[in-house]
């Protein structure tokens, strides 16, 4: 009876959606890995199904868990990306891998979901008629930075980027008043170009390349129009399942993490997008329905920082394969390939199903 | 009350921002649908010809290039497979890690390397490294494979030249095309990048050296291995050619030759073919076969030695005393001295206001036409030319093929030069005088021959009066071993001499070798025959040495030309290197 109850309190259509979106990225996965390298299929079926875990675990554990242990995952996260930059592992003369045992994962994803959560706690507890004081300002951009640096100097450029617009939007959602919203972004717009001399030359590169794609066609510039050239020969109707050959025959660099759109746009087409876009529409409308509906203001700004989070990540993905965004390491949200940025995001959604649940009345 | 209105007032404020939020998100994905939309729907047609045609390439199947041979089969142009080392870039994870491990290994700068790799215009295409890397490199690399991420070991076929500098101005080498030579070969399908034959045989008989290029029409990844091949067209080989060019007698003649600037030409005097052809300075064509440095070039092209020219066939010397023959045959022919007649050498001879000086100061007393060209007289053919006169001699000069070019089958001979008093008063503005006569008779002044006009006029002589027209080709095979083309017939032109004429200068000329000038030619293998010239320049200048002669001089088989430039010694060295290696070639 109990358990009934429970299971009716699940947001049905936000289920559906995000067992829709897996099953279909382990599907696309398969096609473009078959047959040489479908190890990142079963790797990924490990993750999923990890991740489907995760969800419902933490569905099932109260709001005031996450509330009560902010700080103690700040602090944990805090930890290991430290422990990344001493002794991290990686490709590309980057570190962003941390093994402990037999796991090993990347901090950074999971430092996304950690500094929402300390930011939740942080804006939702001084609340008041007044609004967010400097303040809370103040230290939430402090927590920001903090994680900023860390991933930054992995270097991690994209994901340490990402805790910016992150930070503003819960800001902006927690209700900071317009005046101080725009003084933060009038001091933040004028940091911006002295920021550019902090960049290493290949990040430099990638921005300028951005800016002019034609400086440098075949070098900085080649993800870049490859993934262009393969997103869009797939056309209204796509390439069929499997045709993606401009994917396959690596032409495009790292086809199943940053890049797995252009692929699935090259086999799905137009329609194909079509789809995946209004699946994540319906997940954001869903996870925007519940932050709306919630009144505790943690589990409210707990909620809408996460679809926050979904936003950015499939705006900058999206927008770097269809050349509107510069080239950063972000991973397309329950689509790519990888182990840290799957669970993070199942345990984002399975923060949603819990809020759902677990409200009054 | 108060607190119930709070809330709602806050829920308030949450239920703007998350419009204004909302509102953003919106737009966010139309965005990305519009730009999407732009890329598959209305750029998509493109993008999805460029994906097809980054797929498919047409590669092209270099046909092999045929072989050039000697005439008894050995291969003096072949194909040859060259290793390359090359890196992709884009698997190239630790440059620094890799580079002084590429360095020691290839032998390359290390900022070579990093330049290039920069400069890559493919990150998943090969930056050649250095090329032609010789085998123990190519193992080392491929044993240690492990060490070298990123690194390849790429074969081309490339046109090799097995003995290096031998006979390389007969073979010529290869070079890029060039805009004339496309537009000259339509048809033929050679496009701009592709080697092709730029001199010597090579160069001449191209079209049937090049062969047929195939193609094949290949899916590839980015890397740009070939995964399906999809349609394909076999190349077709080069034809073969054989040469008349005998390698023995080749190596003994640049060998005998030595580091002396100069020529050797050894023919056939009854068929006209050329067995051997050696001038020197050469040059090595294997430097051409993958592309010559700037360097590499700039050396061979400012080298005072010219070792491009082929000195053979573009060389114009004056014939000095080897003109003697041609002025005795004159003489003889006309009836304007008989073999028994006699003049007198007193050491000189004054013509008109000049002395004209014997080379033996002393003089050579009295002496008949046999003894004169055994000790070649200059003093005797100065009196006998004036007695023949100017137009006599160059109309005999014509008859032995001087004064235009043999139509050897290599590009660039020149004719020399036969000049008449109308051509002096032309050129020169200045009358013929007698003293010109003079030094005509002994083949000085305004005359000059090519070593191969020579070889022609002293086959002719031992041929018994037909003039040859010398040639490199035996004949083409194509890959079946079919001819395609015999060049045996070869071509002669009979000269009007009478045959007391020619067995009197056959005489003479055996004469030469076995006691008179030509003496260092004489060995105990095979006689000799034939006659001597020492070319005096200006003042200070070393003289040039000819000697012209055949083998054996009772039957002759095979007939030389000796030139050196600016002798180093004062003997006869022409006659001795003939005589050198004509008793080797008849070992």
């Amino acid at each position: 009876m109990r358990i009934s109850i429970s299971f009716r309190r699940y947001d049905w259509v936000l289920l559906s959606a995000i067992i829709g979106l897996s099953g279909w990225s382990l599907f696309h996965l398969y096609t473009i890995t078959f047959p040489e390298e479908t190890y990142y299929f079963f790797r990924q079926i490990l993750w999923v199904g990890m991740g489907i875990g995760f969800m419902f675990l933490f569905s099932w554990l109260k709001i005031s868990f996450w509330e009560k242990g902010a700080y103690f995952f700040y602090g944990a996260i805090f930890l290991f990306l430290l422990l990344v930059l001493i002794r991290g592992e990686g490709t590309h003369g980057v570190q962003r891998w941390l093994s402990i045992g037999i796991i090993r994962f990347q901090p950074s994803e999971f430092a996304k979901l950690s500094l929402i959560i300390i930011l939740s706690r942080l804006l939702a507890s001084g609340e008041g008629g007044e609004g967010i004081s400097w303040k809370q300002v103040g230290l939430s951009f402090f927590f920001t930075f903090v994680f900023l640096i860390l991933v930054a100097g992995q270097p991690d450029l994209g994901s340490a980027l990402l805790f910016l617009p992150l930070c503003l939007g819960m800001l902006f959602l927690a209700g900071i008043s317009f005046k101080r919203f725009l003084v933060i972004l009038g001091i933040g717009s004028s940091f911006l170009p002295l920021s550019y001399f902090l960049l290493h030359p290949y990040q430099k590169m990638r921005i300028l390349t951005f800016l002019n794609p034609g400086r440098d066609p075949l070098g900085a510039g080649w993800s870049a129009l490859q993934s262009k050239i393969a997103l869009g020969s797939g056309r209204l109707i796509g390439k069929g399942i499997g045709g993606a050959l401009h994917t396959e025959r690596g032409f495009l660099p790292l086809p199943f993490t940053d890049f797995i759109f252009a692929s699935l746009g090259e086999e799905w087409g137009f329609i194909g997008v079509l789809v995946l876009l209004g699946l994540y529409f319906v997940i954001m409308t869903r996870g925007m329905r519940i932050a709306r509906q919630e009144n505790a203001s943690f589990a409210r700004l707990l909620s809408s920082g996460i679809i926050i989070l979904l936003f950015l990540q499939v705006f900058i993905n999206i927008g770097m394969v269809a050349g509107i965004m510069p080239v950063t390491g972000m991973p397309l949200p329950l689509i790519s390939y990888g182990g840290s940025s799957t669970l993070m995001f199942f345990t984002g959604i399975g923060i949603l199903l819990s809020i759902k649940r677990f409200r009054g009345g | 009350m108060n607190y119930e209105l709070r809330t709602t007032n806050y829920s308030g404020r949450f239920e703007a921002r998350a419009r204004i939020f909302w509102i953003i998100v919106i737009c966010g994905l139309f965005i990305l649908l519009g730009r999407i939309a732009w890329l598959q729907l209305i750029e998509g047609e493109r993008y999805f010809r460029i994906s097809q045609n980054s797929r498919l390439q047409l590669l092209p199947l270099p046909p092999p290039r045929g072989l050039i041979l000697d005439r008894r089969g050995e291969k003096l142009a072949e194909n040859e497979v060259l290793f390359s080392v090359g890196v992709v870039p884009s698997n190239v994870f630790n440059l620094e890690g890799l580079l002084p491990r590429l360095t020691q290994a290839l032998d390359v700068d290390k900022e070579i390397i990093k330049e290039k790799l920069q400069g890559a215009p493919y990150p998943f295409r090969p930056v050649f490294l250095k090329e032609n890397v010789d085998m123990s490199t190519i193992t080392y690399l491929l044993e240690r494979e492990k060490e070298f991420p990123g690194v390849v070991i790429i074969a081309q076929p490339v046109r090799s030249y097995p003995y290096k500098m031998v006979a390389a101005h007969v073979l010529g080498h290869l070079g890029e095309v060039d805009q004339a030579e496309l537009s000259m070969s339509s048809g033929l399908g050679i496009e701009p990048g592709d080697l092709v034959g730029k001199m010597g045989i090579e160069k001449v008989y191209n079209s049937y050296l090049q062969g047929r290029k195939g193609g094949r029409q290949v899916e590839v990844d980015a890397y740009g291995r070939s995964l399906e091949i999809i349609s394909e067209k076999d190349p077709l080989p080069g034809d073969n050619i054989y040469l008349t060019i005998d390698l023995r007698i080749q190596k003994i003649a640049e060998k005998e030759l030595g580091r002396r600037k100069g020529v050797v030409l050894i023919g056939d005097p009854e068929t006209g073919e050329l067995l051997a052809l050696v001038s020197h300075p050469a040059f090595d064509p294997n430097l051409f076969s993958w592309g010559i440095s700037e360097d590499e070039w700039n050396r061979l092209k400012q080298d005072s030695g010219n070792p491009l020219e082929n000195r053979a066939i573009r060389g114009e010397y004056s014939p000095a005393s080897t003109f003697k023959i041609i002025l005795t045959a004159a003489a003889l022919e006309e009836n304007i001295i008989k073999k028994e007649d006699t003049l007198f050498c007193s050491g000189k001879l004054l013509v008109g206001r000049r002395v004209f000086k014997c080379w033996e100061e002393e003089g050579h007393g009295r002496l008949d036409l046999e003894e004169a060209i055994i000790h070649s007289c200059d003093v005797f053919f100065y009196q006998l030319g004036l007695k023949v006169g100017v137009e006599k001699m160059i109309q005999y000069a014509r008859l032995f093929g001087l004064g235009k070019a043999t139509d050897l089958d290599l590009i660039g001979e020149k004719c020399g030069l036969l000049s008449t008093a109308d051509w002096k008063l032309k050129n020169k503005g200045e009358v013929w005088y007698g003293g010109d006569t003079a030094n005509l008779s002994i083949g000085q002044g305004y005359i000059l021959v090519t070593p191969l006009q020579m070889l022609r006029v002293i086959s002719a002589l031992a041929n018994g009066g037909n003039l040859v027209k010398p040639y490199l080709v035996k004949k083409i095979e194509n890959l079946e071993g079919e001819v395609i083309k015999d060049f045996s017939s070869s071509k002669k032109k009979k000269i009007s001499l009478s045959s007391s004429t020619i067995s009197f200068l056959k005489k003479s000329l055996r004469g030469v070798v076995r006691e008179g000038t030509g003496w260092r030619a004489e060995n105990k293998i095979v006689e000799i025959a034939g006659k001597t010239g020492t070319v005096e320049l200006s003042e200070g200048e070393r003289p040039h040495n000819w000697f012209i002669g055949y083998a054996p001089s009772d039957n002759p088989r095979l007939a030389i030309v000796v030139l050196v430039e600016h002798r180093e010694e004062d003997i006869s060295i022409a006659a001795q290197i003939a005589g050198r290696i004509l008793s080797q070639a008849f070992e």
